[in-house]
């Protein structure tokens, strides 16, 4: 069995017409026999996917397609609404900007706090922590607090500090574009490189070129479905068509 | 995965997870600590002179105005405020979960390690709390006695009290904003409802408010503590049997509780 494998996989999302965010207004609602009513959403339906030893697997699609829920779901911070995944070893997940360090402390304190939330032991650290700052490019900042960071330096130093975890599961949320071109091809090599040494990483970007280049296979998601799956290029010129015809469709509604 | 909603033994007890997780927990916790005390120089200080000062003012009301005549009823004050404040931390507990949602959203981690160490950094600070109030116990002359060596035990009695009571409000409040406001005026009534400026002995054993002062845990630990710190004696045993059996109680239920919200933290904060 590969590193990830996700059979059948669904994630509904309830959402409320009206927000009860506190509890005033639920005991209201209770006493007032008022029920609540909600919005079905399938952020995704029926996916079923395995990424293999080495396998660098790409993820398209338009906005809420689903592909943000995709990587919670491996990640394990969303749970699935129906069907089973399973997912072997450490995971780094890249999921939005930064990784949520905490902005009061310095750099160098967020790099021992962030490599301790990847559960990496503090002799660990020390032993990298030139190498980290290093590719973070960072050396005169570490001792700044991270508010005074800009996005950019805050993604360096969070993807230099999981490059040293050796994970054995890598996800990708378009954190990428973030950096300059020169970083991202820093981080680029570094993927090559996990996956030369057989790890598993799941990519999502709208860049199709690094698609291409970084992705052994693709798959297409489209209102939470599985669209197409295959060889990158095949799936990037799939999703170049839906992309016009939905295009098309909205314009012809409008 | 996918079978995250069933809760184990080892799970539900949590104990290995605090372990395997300790480094988080103790860098979740330093880090706490640095940005409570870290604003202002005088942070340290001010943690300490608040106690002090508040007490000033309640000791002056009750003395001046109200006329207590309790036998060194600074001391007396002093030792119901102190151990008291460990759990008013529950105002900064509750927020543990709300205060690091992006990185919910981000990583994986079990949630608990967020509570337990806001928890933790909580009962650092009482630690060091206690150490004063032993010192102004001996200027003041309380009798400090061997049975000073069992505040260790309460103290730890107290923070799983405090970490159950915590898990509770820290779920509760990813989903209502206003239990900040409802947990306030609840501690503030739990205050009065404990033999902190008053003693129990002041409540007739036949009024409903007697009724109350007992199934307030802080009352029991309350009472223990002024045992160890200002007559230098045992605690009575039945309210230790009691302090345990509810702190276990109280962590157990906290943690189920807790529990059955965390999947969903990551959609909610």
């Amino acid at each position: 069995m590969g590193p990830i494998e996700m059979r059948r996989v669904s994630k509904l999302f309830r959402i409320p017409h009206e927000k009860r965010t506190t509890l005033f207004s639920v005991v209201g609602g209770l006493l007032l026999g008022k029920h609540q009513t909600f919005e079905d959403f399938w952020a995704l339906r029926d996916i079923s996917l395995a990424v293999g030893e080495g396998e660098v697997l790409g993820v398209v699609g338009r906005n809420g397609s689903g592909k943000s829920t995709l990587l919670r779901i491996i990640g394990n911070i969303y749970q699935p609404t129906s069907g089973t995944v399973s997912v072997r070893g450490r995971i780094i997940p890249f999921i939005e900007l930064g990784v949520g360090f905490q902005d009061e402390l310095s750099g160098r304190e967020n790099v021992y706090l962030y490599g301790s939330i990847l559960g990496l032991p503090k002799r660990v650290i020390d032993a990298n922590y030139k190498a980290i700052v290093e590719f973070a490019e960072l050396k005169d900042f570490m001792d700044l607090p991270l508010k005074d960071y800009s996005s950019g330096m805050n993604l360096r130093l969070a993807f230099a500090t999981a490059t040293i975890a050796e994970p054995d599961v890598i996800l990708i949320d378009e954190v990428l574009a973030v950096g300059d071109a020169e970083f991202q091809k820093k981080c680029l090599d570094k993927m090559e490189d996990f996956r030369r040494r057989s790890r598993a990483i799941v990519f999502v970007s709208h860049d199709a070129a690094q698609v291409k280049r970084l992705c052994s296979r693709a798959v297409l998601l489209s209102h939470g479905r599985e669209h197409a799956c295959g060889e990158p290029s095949e799936v990037l010129a799939g999703y170049a068509r839906l992309a016009s015809k939905e295009e098309k469709g909205t314009r012809a509604t409008r | 995965m996918g079978e995250g909603c069933k809760i184990s033994p080892v799970a539900m007890f949590s104990i290995l997870t605090y372990w395997n997780y300790r480094e988080l927990i103790w860098n979740l916790t330093v880090a706490d600590l640095k940005i409570r005390y870290k604003n202002s120089a005088l942070g340290f200080l001010w943690s300490f002179m608040s106690p002090l000062l508040m007490s000033l003012v309640l000791i002056f009301v009750f003395m001046q105005v109200f006329k207590f005549s309790i036998s060194n009823y600074p001391l007396y004050i002093l030792s119901g405020i102190i151990p008291w404040r460990f759990f008013g931390y529950t105002n900064n507990t509750m927020h543990s979960i709300k205060l690091y949602s992006s990185l919910i959203r981000k990583i994986y981690f079990p949630r608990q390690v967020l509570v337990f160490s806001a928890c933790l950094s909580a009962l650092i600070s009482t630690s060091i709390e206690f150490v004063l109030l032993l010192f102004i116990s001996i200027v003041l002359g309380g009798s400090i006695t061997p049975w000073i060596l069992l505040v260790p035990v309460f103290l730890a009695a107290q923070f799983f009290l405090v970490l159950g009571v915590s898990y509770v409000i820290a779920a509760l409040f990813v989903f209502y904003r206003d239990l900040q406001h409802i947990w306030e005026v609840f501690l503030q009534a739990a205050f009065y409802a404990a033999p902190i400026i008053y003693p129990a002995t002041l409540i007739p054993q036949s009024s409903p408010y007697y009724v109350v002062l007992l199934v307030n845990p802080m009352s029991h630990f309350i009472i223990a503590y002024r045992h160890l710190f200002v007559y230098g004696d045992a605690p009575a045993l039945g309210s230790i049997i009691g302090i345990a059996a509810f702190t276990a109680f109280a962590y157990m239920a906290g943690l189920l509780v807790f529990k059955r919200f965390e999947p969903r933290f990551a959609e909610e904060v």
